[in-house]
Parts: structure tokens; C-alpha cells; sequence
């Protein structure tokens, strides 16, 4: 178990050094050879520009400047974006908690509701929760998620509106303008507005993995253990339980990797369609505006979230399955 | 190529694959739907008579589609009105011949130095009780072998209660010749403030004017007026009015109505069918391609070919898709090529994984051990054994993961991110997000391009699912 | 009273193409103590008869007549709930085919044999643990292994691990379902060892299926032979292997080679196994049979016994 691990671990790292090798190749390297086009904005003052060119080493040879680029990052350095003219660190803080307060709710609702539905299903096939996790399931292989999330929109605040005279949820932003100043009421209006881009996350996805389960389910359903733990005279809702489920919980986690990337990435749309400040929409906002250090910072966090996840999944399979974590001792 | 065994036993599994494929219900009904969007692409410019990339105006903006008319609330909504009228002379002169009809001709010949007017009218009809939000006349107006006189024109909309505006006029000249394009647009800002009206955004003038009432016969009335010069013997000019049309933009049109420029919804439908087919056929292809080669070299060569190839597929997937997917278009540019390559690059990714595991399942088979200890090379053992076995998964796969090209695309353009060339349904949400179609309700465009994309990659699921049932026995259903 | 009492027990499988007589019309009696071992070839019906009486068919297999009497009571006909509460591994246990996949792969050992205790009899955790460790002693893997998982012991130890389940409970009746097909010779004749042994000491009432008649032999003190979904001789272990009567029994012990004696040429049987959808006429071993007469394509012949020591046969050619 600890060397499964230790080598998680270190594949993590390696990952993390070669994804700012690449924006450091992309941005600094490809684009216009000319580094200072990407990381000053031409507005800067000639002081201001000096200042930077010596804390990028931009005036030095290219071995420097990656060594200072590597040296940077990983203090959390990310420049100054060429919009706000601010550190691109801090702005990325506040906005990396509303992105990870967004996608946690929405993933976290997703897996559940996706999981239920699958045993279910997997359960009773040819029932009518085994047709409607299949359907659903192929729902959301097809079916663009903005397209979702524009109809929601469409329905819940435009038609509402329209009919009702009011909206069922706020179609912009994080918080109402200007926020409430208690604490709780804040976090209350914040939940309204979470509530819309939330729940059409979880409408979009939560197919996938019901029928991933209920694949899994029927699987493992049709195991000999499952007939021996029958004949033990365990109780059904055990055997489904204690039983067939316990014994998918490693794939479970597999697929948690596979799906952490789309879940991340698929959040720019997400943020661009409601507005919510989080990194996304600003990653969208920067690449259309030239604002290039925010464009690196971004990409760079993205890829870390996905390296983060997809190490917490890796641990945690090697957790639930015990062939790994227990290994073998004769 | 193929020896004739082989051929025979390669049809009779596509007739064995294919029986089992037809009965199956989602897989034929994706089968269906497919057909549909190829049909779409393949017949769309004899489906709807307008290109979308020109994207002529065919209607108002938000324009909702004709057959909403058999709601009452829209049944008497204006279809667009585009006629070319015919002028006939309401006042005449003594010093001018008019030639009436669609194109006017005028010929002035005077001796006399007082002032002369004619004014031609014509006439179109407004069926409707609902007014239109705009209206567009054009004409040309041409002058020649103006001598030693000065001339203006005005036009004037009546409607049919008599009331009139007047919507254009052309100061007093004198210039020999003279050529002018004259468009007249409703809502152009200093027509409305020419007109007296402090405030022009205010102002519809379409609906002020087609009011009270609405429906009946309106009228356009062309005054010229010419004045010979102090002391001249002869003033003469030649005068010509022709391409006259009016261009009443409609509240209703066609099949799903238009968008915020007054394009037809429609055919940007159906010419969207053809970039997406094109552009998750392809991904798809060069995906599989590129996921058939790593897979099966990683699987069969193992050992550190493998170790380092899955390697690089692991890192690869830790990057983030679509962000660097935005990157790379704006790198380098927004070109509909380039994005289907991008896309690929993120997309084979899964597949070697798959294909891979196959391979390693089939490389313990006895019949490849036999051909080892046969002395056959390993590319003749890659090609002859290894592919067409993995055939089936590869070909599943492919099917499947067009949606996925598909999706990427459509996002891309709904970003704004698309080639800007090519008519694509993300790019009709795009629009349709950002200039106000859920403001103004239009559904018709909003919603269509969604549910297209939807189906479209609901085909490709559909068929995909049910390959996979007939390949995987395991999760074939019991009938 | 006997334990086991199997009254013309029938069993179809329904399958697309029509219904498969898995069990055509099956009886035999076991009483306390006794070690039935139920043979014949691959797809004779013996796993089917045993998945049966243990009322753990398919969803396409369905009883078609017939009755299991478990000391008295017809198990067949109980509400599935009391059949679950009262007899599954309280009295009737299994040891399935093949351990390697009967054993849940991400449970403990100790916690798979302990789960029936606890649910059936209601003891505390600790003391279904305990009788667990003893278990596991008697079966020879060790208490000391309670807190291995299964892909951490070898395949005989799994085959004992299993046996030691069935026994959790102290039942009356266990069926062991081709208990060492998948071992080697050595760890086979171990695991037997061990079954034979706890079975004359727990004094249980075993049923063993096998196509292996010499482990029969050794193990159990009456056989039933079957042959296509019917029973085709039945009787004591001793009788039927010194002089069976059926042809197939005839010729199945002949069939096998014998270390000692003289070298004899293998009598293999011709034909294969016949095709339970549409099942030979009258007895279905005909086409197959040296002695076959015209009488044994029309009419069925019935388990009929031959002396007074229990020993049955089917076979037109014995006369009772």
C-alpha cells in the first residue's frame, strides 16, 4: 500500500513540473517568441515593465527564465494581470473558492443522486428505474450541457417571469446586488444563486453514472458470491448493499478519475452561461481580452485540480479495494 | 486482398452482426435519426432556398415561424411584404412627359421659368391588423442632361386613412447629372430626428405610421419639383426612377422563424447538420486512428513501450480539455480545420486505453501463440490477428466517441470560439445567448439548434449502445 | 424419518427455443447421517437437482411438479422469506463449485463465515467471531487466518474456507457441488480428507456431486447415478460399484482406469449426451446403449428396486 502511494505520489509531482513546462513553452516559448508580449501588458510604465522584466528574467538566456518561471509558480507568483492590473495570485483565490463551491455541490449532488439511481436500477433490470437509468444515461451522453443549463435559464428566470411575474432563481451572479450584510442570510442568497447552475450540473450528468452503476450492478449481480451469499440466507437488501455494491466501489472510484477533467473544464461554460465569478468565466474573459498571465494562472490551477483529484481517487481505490491495500501475505 | 474465404466469412458475420443490430429498437432508431441529419446535409441547399453563411434578411428580427398563425394571437401576424410598385402619375405638368411604370421615366422641357411639379404615386396593400415593426424603401434616382434647372424630390408614405410622412427628401440641385441609391429605413436614427422627435429610440415609426388603421392600402407618393433658372430659355432635365421596392420585414416567417438580424432560422438549421456530421465523422476517425496505433503497440510490444505510453496518455489526460482547447484556437486561429484536429488530439486518448486492454487479453490466446512459434513476424502478427479482432471494440468506439467531437465543437462555438465562416449550431446558440433571445422570447431560435445537437449525438449513442450490446453478450437483454 | 426425501422432482429450464428437462422425475431418500453422492457426466442434471432442492434456480428455471420433503416439511412449497429464516444454513448449507469466485472478494474471511451466524442465530459479533476461529481451526487453515481476505489464501485453503462456512451454522444437511474438481490431485485428497473427516464427526448428512466416481467411492455410502435429468441407479456404494446393473453405470466404471490390475483397453462410451430440449424416447440412454432392444425406444423404464438392500435401477433389461 505504500508503495502504491509513494508511486501515485510521485507520478503527481512529475505531472504538475511537465503541465508548467508546457505553459511555460506555450506562452512564453510559441506564441510570439517575444516574450513580453505575453507577460507585460503594454500599458505598464517603463518602470513598472523594467521591474517585472527582472522578476521574470525575461532579459536573460531561456534556461533562466524557465528556472525563474518554475520558481515563480510554485510561490504562487502568477504576475499581474493586464485588466485589473493586480496580482493574479489574489484575484485567484477568491475566484478558485466560488469555482470549487460551485463544481463540489454540483459533483457531490451528481454522484449521489447518480449512485441511488444506479443500484436501483441495477437491481430490478427491465424495470421502469432500470429503463429510466438507461434513458437517462443516454440522455446524458447526447444532450450538450449548456444546452441544459440555457433552458433552465429559459424556464426558470425569462418564463417565469413572464408568466408568474417573478423568478424562481436568479439568473446571474453569485449574490444578490448589493449582498446582504448577515452572515447567514449571505450564505442563504448564495445558495439561491448556486441553486440554478447546480442543479442543471446534476440533471446533465447524474445519467451517466446511474447507468455506469447500474452496469457495474448487474455485473456484479451475477457473481457466484452473490448466489453463496443467497444461500446464506442473507437478507436481500443485504446482498444489494453488503454485498453486490461493496464489491463496485473500486470501479466507482475509477470513474471518479476518469470524470474529475470534464467535471473542471466543462465549468467554464458553466460560469460563462450564469455569470458566476469563479475561475472559469475569467479564464474566458482573459483569453478574449489578451490578458495572458491570467490565461497561464488558470490553466496552470486547472491542471492542478485535475492532478489533486485524480491522486485522491487513485488513494482512495487503492483504499476500498483490499487486493491493494492489504496485498498479499502468505 | 482478401482471399475469398475470408470474404465469405467476413460477410456472413456483417449479415449475423447486422441481424441482431436491426432488431435491436435504440440502435435502429439511432440508425434512423442519423439518416435524417445525413439527408438534412446532403439535400440542404434544395431543402431552403436561403444560404446562412450570406444570411440575407428575410424578416424582421425574432421573427416567430408562419405556422404559429393558427394561434389565435398570431393569426394575424405580417408575413414580410416585398413588392416592387408600379407609379402612376397623380399630378402631371405641362412641361414634363412621364412615362409611367415600374421604372419612371421623366423628361423635362420648359421655356417658361416658373416652377413645375409632378408627384407619381403607388400603391401596395397591408392585409394585416398587426403592424410591422419596420419598413424599407428603396429606389434609384437617376438625373441627366439637367439644364438650367434646379430640382428636389420628397416621398411621402401615406396610409390609408390619409395620413402622410415624409420619409425622404433630396434638397434642390442643379447639377448636370445625378445618381442616387436612396434607401429608406424606419428606423434609421436621423430619419426619426429629421422628423421632430427629440427622442428617436423612442419612436417606432412603422407602427406609428401603420396604424389606425393597420390593414388596407398604403401609399407612396413621389413629388418632384423642378425650377427653371432666372432667365434661362430652356430648363430641361431627364429624370429616372427605377428598381423601386418596398421591403416590409414580417413578424412571421417560415419554418422556425429568424433571428435577431432577421436571417432565416432554418436554413442555418439545416446547414449546420452538415458541419457537425463532418466534424464528428472526422474527429472520430483520426481519434480511433491515432487510439488504434498507440493501443496496439503499447499492448502488443509491452514491456517499456508501454510502461512510457501510457505514461504520456496519463499526463495527457491531466490536462485540462476544453481550456487548452481555447488556447490553442486562439493561437492559432479560428480556423474549422485546425479545430477538428485540436479536438482529436484531446479525444483518442480513452480509446488506447481500451484498445490496449484488449490487446493484452488477446495476445494470451493460443492462436497467436501458435503463430509466434510459427516464426511469423510481430507487424504480421499485428495486422493479420490483433486488428481485425479488436475491429468490433474499435469500431464501437468510434461510433461512440463521435458525439464527443460533436459536443466539443458545438462548445467551442457557443464560447464564440468557432470559425466564424461556417454555420454551426453552437454558433446559433452563441448568438442567440448573447443577442437577446431569451428577452424576447424567441424559442424558435433558442431551442432548435439545442435539440439538434441533442439528437444528433443521441444517434450516435443510440447506435454505439447497440453495438455494444450485440459485441458484449454479457449485457444483452434477455427478450 | 428420513432428512431428505426428493419425490418425483421435475425442473424445466425455459430458454428461447423451448423448455430444457434439466430434472425429469427424480426421487431418492437419504436418511441421518448418510453421504449421497450424486454423479454423473457434465449436464446430466446434478448440479440442476441440487440448485433445486436448494431453491437457488435461475430466474428461467420454475419447478414443475414433484416435492422436497427436509424432515417432513415440503421446502418447496414455504414462502421464500421462512425458507430463508429457517432452513437456509440453519440446516441446509452449500459448498459451491469452484471457491475462488464463491468468496466475496472484498470481505474478510472471518466476517464471511461469521455474517450467517450473526444473522441467523442472533449472537454478538465477538461470539460468531470466536466460533468462526474455531471453524477455521477444524477445517486445518487456522484461526490465525481470520482477517485474511480471500485472494490472500491458496485455492485449497479457499475450498476449506468455503467448507467452514457451510458448517457456521451447524446444519443438518450439506451439499457440496463438485467440492475439489478445481484442485490438484494433491490438495484434492486433503480437502477430502477433511470433509470425510468432519462429516463422520459432525455426523452430517452430506449430499456430494461429482462426475468423479472413485472420490465417490471412497467418500459416500450410497450413490445415485443420473443420466440426462433422471436418476438411472441408485443404492448402496458398495453394491452398485461390485455389480452395476445399468449399461451407463457399467459402463462409467469402466471408464475409469484402474492402478491396479490388468491393463484393460479404456471402454469409452459412444455418442454424447443427449439434448434435454428434445430428450430421447422412451429411456434416454438408447441410442447410446450395446444392450438397447425395441422396448427401450418406446417405454420408459422406471427406478425400480431390485433386492431388498435399496438398490434401484431403471433399465427394462433387470427384472425386478
Amino acid at each position: 500500500m505504500r508503495e502504491y502511494i509513494a508511486k501515485r505520489v510521485v507520478v503527481a509531482v512529475a505531472v504538475l513540473f511537465i503541465v508548467a513546462t508546457l505553459n511555460f513553452t506555450i506562452f512564453q516559448v510559441i506564441w510570439a517568441g517575444d516574450p513580453t508580449a505575453t507577460m507585460l501588458d503594454p500599458e505598464f510604465t517603463k518602470e513598472q515593465k523594467d521591474m517585472l522584466k527582472v522578476q521574470y528574467g525575461l532579459t536573460e538566456p531561456l534556461h533562466i527564465r524557465y528556472f525563474k518561471y518554475l520558481q515563480n509558480v510554485f510561490t504562487w507568483n502568477f504576475g499581474f494581470s493586464f485588466k485589473s492590473m493586480g496580482p493574479v495570485a489574489e484575484e485567484l483565490s477568491w475566484r478558485l473558492t466560488n469555482t470549487i463551491l460551485l463544481l463540489g455541490v454540483a459533483t457531490i449532488g451528481t454522484i449521489m443522486v447518480g449512485i441511488s439511481i444506479g443500484v436501483f436500477a441495477g437491481s430490478r433490470r427491465g424495470s421502469k428505474a432500470d429503463v429510466f437509468a438507461l434513458g437517462m444515461g443516454l440522455f446524458a451522453d447526447g444532450v450538450p450541457t449548456f444546452f441544459i443549463q440555457m433552458i433552465f435559464l429559459l424556464f426558470f428566470s425569462y418564463l417565469m417571469y413572464l408568466w408568474f411575474g417573478f423568478q424562481l432563481f436568479p439568473s446571474r451572479h453569485m449574490h444578490s446586488v448589493p449582498p446582504p450584510t448577515d452572515a447567514v442570510a449571505y450564505m442563504a442568497d448564495v445558495a439561491w444563486h448556486l441553486a440554478m447552475p447546480a442543479l442543471s450540473l446534476i440533471v446533465a450528468a447524474f445519467g451517466g453514472w446511474a447507468l455506469y452503476v447500474r452496469n457495474l450492478m448487474i455485473d456484479a449481480l451475477t457473481q457466484d458470491y452473490i448466489t453463496t451469499a443467497r444461500a446464506k440466507g442473507v437478507k436481500e437488501r443485504s446482498v444489494l448493499y453488503r454485498h453486490a455494491f461493496r464489491s463496485i466501489l473500486p470501479p466507482i472510484s475509477t470513474i471518479i478519475t476518469l470524470s474529475i477533467p470534464g467535471i473542471v473544464t466543462g465549468a467554464v461554460i458553466t460560469e460563462y452561461i450564469f455569470t458566476w465569478p469563479g475561475i472559469g468565466s475569467w479564464y474566458l474573459s482573459a483569453l478574449t481580452a489578451d490578458d495572458f498571465p491570467v490565461v497561464q494562472a488558470v490553466l496552470f490551477i486547472y491542471a492542478v485540480l485535475v492532478i489533486i483529484c485524480n491522486l485522491v481517487a487513485d488513494l482512495l481505490y487503492g483504499v476500498l479495494d483490499p487486493r491493494i491495500r492489504v496485498g498479499v501475505r502468505r | 486482398m482478401f482471399s475469398k474465404d475470408r470474404r465469405i466469412i467476413y460477410r456472413r458475420r456483417i449479415k449475423g452482426f447486422w441481424e441482431e443490430f436491426s432488431h435491436n429498437r435504440i440502435g435502429f432508431l439511432g440508425l434512423v435519426l442519423l439518416l435524417i441529419f445525413v439527408v438534412m446535409a446532403v439535400f440542404a441547399p434544395w431543402l431552403t432556398p436561403y444560404d446562412p453563411v450570406v444570411a440575407p434578411r428575410v424578416a424582421d428580427g425574432f421573427a416567430a415561424p408562419s405556422w404559429m398563425t393558427i394561434f389565435p394571437q398570431y393569426s394575424e401576424y405580417p408575413y414580410t411584404i416585398e413588392t416592387y410598385p408600379y407609379w402612376e402619375i397623380e399630378t402631371g405638368s405641362d412641361f414634363v412627359e412621364i412615362f409611367p411604370g415600374k421604372d419612371v421615366e421623366l423628361k423635362l422641357r420648359t421655356t417658361e421659368s416658373t416652377s413645375t411639379e409632378v408627384s407619381l404615386t403607388s400603391s401596395f396593400d397591408y392585409p394585416y391588423s398587426v403592424p410591422p415593426n419596420a419598413f424599407v424603401i428603396t429606389f434609384d434616382l437617376g438625373v441627366q442632361n439637367a439644364k438650367n434647372v434646379w430640382y428636389s424630390a420628397k416621398l411621402f408614405l401615406v396610409n390609408p386613412n390619409g395620413t402622410a410622412l415624409r420619409v425622404w427628401f433630396e434638397p434642390y440641385r442643379n447639377s448636370t447629372q445625378l445618381n442616387l441609391s436612396v434607401i429608406v429605413e424606419s428606423v434609421d436614427y436621423w430619419l426619426v430626428k429629421s422628423l421632430g422627435y427629440p427622442d428617436p429610440k423612442a419612436i417606432n415609426l412603422a407602427r406609428m405610421m401603420f396604424a389606425d388603421p393597420t390593414e388596407g392600402e398604403y401609399k407612396l407618393v413621389l413629388n418632384i419639383s423642378f425650377v427653371p433658372e432666372e432667365g434661362t430659355r430652356l430648363a430641361e432635365a431627364d429624370v429616372n426612377i427605377y428598381s423601386t421596392s418596398v421591403f416590409i420585414p414580417g413578424l412571421v416567417h417560415g419554418i422556425l422563424g429568424t433571428d435577431f438580424s432577421g436571417a432565416d432560422v432554418f436554413s442555418q438549421l439545416i446547414y449546420g447538420s452538415r458541419i457537425s456530421l463532418a466534424i464528428g465523422i472526422l474527429a472520430a476517425t483520426i481519434e480511433t486512428f491515432l487510439g488504434i496505433i498507440v493501443g496496439v503497440t503499447a499492448g502488443y510490444w509491452g514491456g517499456t513501450t508501454d510502461e512510457a505510453l501510457m505514461r504520456v496518455v496519463d499526463i495527457l489526460l491531466c490536462l485540462p480539455g476544453l481550456p487548452l482547447l481555447l488556447t490553442l484556437v486562439k493561437l492559432y486561429g479560428k480556423n474549422v480545420f485546425y479545430i477538428v484536429i485540436f479536438i482529436a488530439m484531446f479525444g483518442w486518448l480513452g480509446l488506447s486505453r481500451t484498445i490496449r486492454s484488449q490487446i493484452l487479453s488477446i495476445r494470451e490466446s493460443t492462436y497467436i501463440e501458435c503463430a509466434v512459434a510459427s516464426g511469423a513476424k510481430r507487424s504480421y502478427i499485428m495486422f493479420k490477428h490483433l486488428i481485425p479482432n479488436i475491429a468490433p471494440i474499435a469500431i464501437a468506439s468510434m461510433v461512440l466517441s463521435v458525439p464527443g467531437g460533436i459536443l466539443a465543437e458545438a462548445s467551442l462555438s457557443f464560447l464564440g470560439f468557432g470559425d466564424p465562416r461556417v454555420p454551426t449550431w453552437g454558433k446559433m446558440l452563441n448568438y442567440a445567448f448573447g443577442h437577446g433571445a431569451f428577452e424576447n422570447f424567441a424559442w424558435w431560435w433558442a431551442i432548435p439548434p439545442g435539440v439538434a445537437i441533442t439528437l444528433i449525438c443521441l444517434a450516435f449513442v443510440f447506435m454505439g449502445f447497440a453495438i455494444d450490446e450485440v459485441i458484449n453478450p454479457r449485457l444483452r437483454r434477455r427478450r | 424419518m428420513a432428512i431428505l426425501d426428493v419425490q418425483n422432482l421435475k425442473m424445466y429450464f425455459e430458454t428461447l427455443r423451448g423448455h430444457v428437462q434439466a430434472v425429469d422425475d427424480i426421487s431418492f431418500k437419504m436418511n441421518k447421517g448418510d453421504a449421497l453422492g450424486l454423479a454423473g457426466e457434465s449436464g446430466c442434471g446434478k448440479t440442476s437437482a441440487a440448485l433445486t432442492i436448494l431453491r437457488l434456480l435461475p430466474w428461467n428455471g420454475s419447478v414443475v411438479g414433484g416435492g422436497v420433503f427436509f424432515d417432513g416439511v415440503n421446502i418447496l412449497e414455504m414462502s421464500p422469506e421462512k425458507f430463508r429464516d429457517e432452513f437456509r444454513w440453519k440446516r441446509i448449507s452449500v459448498i459451491f463449485q469452484g471457491a475462488m469466485n464463491a468468496l466475496h472478494p472484498t470481505m474478510r474471511i472471518g466476517t464471511q463465515i461469521s455474517e450467517p451466524i450473526i444473522s441467523h442465530e442472533g449472537v454478538t459479533k465477538e461470539e460468531a467471531y470466536n466460533r468462526a476461529a474455531r471453524l477455521l481451526d477444524l477445517v486445518g487453515i487456522g484461526a490465525s487466518r481470520i482477517d485474511r481476505f480471500p485472494h490472500e489464501l491458496s485455492g485449497g485453503m479457499k475450498q476449506r474456507t468455503v467448507t467452514a462456512m457451510a458448517l457456521a451454522c451447524n446444519p443438518e444437511l450439506v451439499v457440496a457441488d463438485e467440492p475439489i474438481t478445481a484442485l490438484d490431485v494433491i490438495v484434492a485428497a486433503q480437502v477430502m480428507r477433511v470433509m470425510a473427516e468432519l462429516q463422520k464427526k459432525l455426523n452430517l448428512s452430506m449430499v456430494f456431486i461429482s462426475h468423479d466416481l472413485s472420490m465417490l467411492a471412497e467418500t459416500c455410502n450410497k450413490i445415485a447415478i443420473m443420466y440426462a435429468g433422471k436418476i438411472v441407479e441408485l443404492g448402496d456404494v458398495v453394491a452398485i460399484y461390485k455389480e452395476p446393473l445399468h449399461p451407463y453405470t457399467e459402463r462409467l466404471i469402466g471408464a475409469f482406469p484402474s492402478v491396479i490390475g490388468e491393463k484393460k483397453e479404456l471402454a469409452a462410451i459412444r455418442g454424447f449426451p443427449p439434448d434435454l430440449l428434445h430428450p430421447p424416447s422412451g429411456c434416454r440412454f438408447h441410442p447410446r446403449c450395446p444392450y438397447a432392444m425395441p422396448l427401450c425406444k418406446s417405454i420408459e423404464p422406471s427406478l425400480i428396486e431390485t433386492d431388498n438392500s435399496g438398490h434401484s435401477v431403471a433399465c427394462h433389461l433387470v427384472k425386478a
